[in-house]
């Protein structure tokens, strides 16, 4: 394992190769904002807020897909990344149904705490509105499409870690909406193993618990870091 | 396409296209596309303010720098391009409610609207 130098934000920063420039930055106290990476899983980069300068590159670069090489200069937080990071949120906001004030995760809601960190305190888009039917016929957990930011993490979760592959995306564009199995209702999944993983890595309150009030759900992400850690050190084996 | 063609309603139909044709994985095509689609189609029914004019620059932006793939990096074009050859036309949608073209039909204003 090589060592990669590199400049991020003007600082001086090490990294091991293969390293996305996303997971150096935040070992170094470098935060880029995010919805859809999550420490342990693979990446999609499809939330498009870890975009970050790159010198030398006409576009800007998904931070959680690029390795770090030697030499780059790299800048997370210009006021062009401000601001399209601004609008990407409002566009989430404005997409869906983000009610935080009957929501079960309002105050442990990732697209509500970036939100504020961002300082957005109005959306400037018109809200769309979409009907969308809830699915609560699993008897522990509910899912609720109108929160859902399709960051898909509740669907790499599940066929990363649990190796189930219940959840999967149907649709597409504007209409992509989560699924259990073939679209068949959670609670008669054949795949779902009932394990909760879902639940703890969604970023917003779209899967939750039952029997949760407004402001009830906290999700807790520790487990996801112990089980792949375990896994790569193959400490169940043997 | 001729004069007769207006320039807001070609715009609106190729975001339209691309609206249907977007895949939903990243946000600033799943969603951008929609709201880009919004502010055309209410520009060419007489109900856009000039702010949405700006913020559909804007959009136009955030998709070209920040989509994953090409289908949204180019979707702004049509916009683009007839907001740097035709700005007279978007003009006279918001400011004077009329289409130059003759294509788009308004919806009614409040001082149209009977009592």
């Amino acid at each position: 394992m090589s060592v990669r130098t590199l400049q991020i934000d003007g600082e001086m920063v090490t990294g091991t190769e293969g390293d996305s420039i996303f997971t150096v930055a935040w070992e170094h106290g470098i935060q880029i904002p995010r919805l859809c990476h999550v420490g342990g899983l693979s990446n999609v980069g499809a939330c498009r807020l870890c975009l970050v300068e790159v010198e030398g590159q006409k576009n800007l670069q998904a931070s959680c897909l690029v390795p770090v090489e030697e030499g780059m200069i790299v800048r997370t937080d210009t006021p062009r990344l401000a601001s399209h990071r601004k609008l990407i949120v409002e566009l989430l906001l404005a997409e869906r149904n983000h009610v935080c004030a009957v929501c079960v995760a309002n105050g442990g809601c990732e697209l509500q705490a970036l939100a504020v960190k961002l300082g957005i305190d109005h959306v400037r888009l018109r809200y769309q509105f979409p009907h969308f039917k809830e699915d609560t016929s699993h008897e522990r957990f509910g899912l609720d499409h109108h929160r859902c930011i399709l960051c898909t993490r509740c669907v790499r979760v599940c066929d990363e870690v649990e190796g189930a592959h219940t959840w999967d995306v149907a649709g597409r564009g504007v209409h992509s909406m989560i699924i259990s199995d073939l679209g068949e209702p959670w609670g008669t999944s054949e795949t779902c193993t009932g394990c909760g993983k879902c639940i703890q890595v969604c970023p917003t309150g779209a899967l939750f618990e039952k029997g949760k009030g407004i402001a009830d759900m906290h999700k807790d992400r520790g487990f996801l870091k112990y089980i792949v850690t375990a896994r790569e050190k193959k400490q169940w084996i043997g | 396409m001729d004069d007769t063609s207006c320039m807001v309603d070609v715009a609106r139909f190729f975001m339209e296209f691309c609206m249907d044709e977007s895949c939903g994985k990243c946000i600033p095509c799943r969603a951008g596309t929609v709201q880009m689609h919004d502010i055309l189609q209410r520009i060419t029914t007489g109900e856009a303010s000039p702010a949405e004019l700006d913020m559909l620059k804007t959009l136009g932006t955030l998709l070209r720098e920040t989509s994953l793939c090409g289908l949204s990096q180019t979707a702004p074009n049509p916009v683009v391009s007839t907001l740097k050859y035709f700005p007279e036309e978007y003009e006279a949608h918001i400011r004077e409610r009329r289409c130059p073209a003759r294509q788009c039909k308004f919806a009614p204003g409040e001082e149209e609207v009977p009592a």
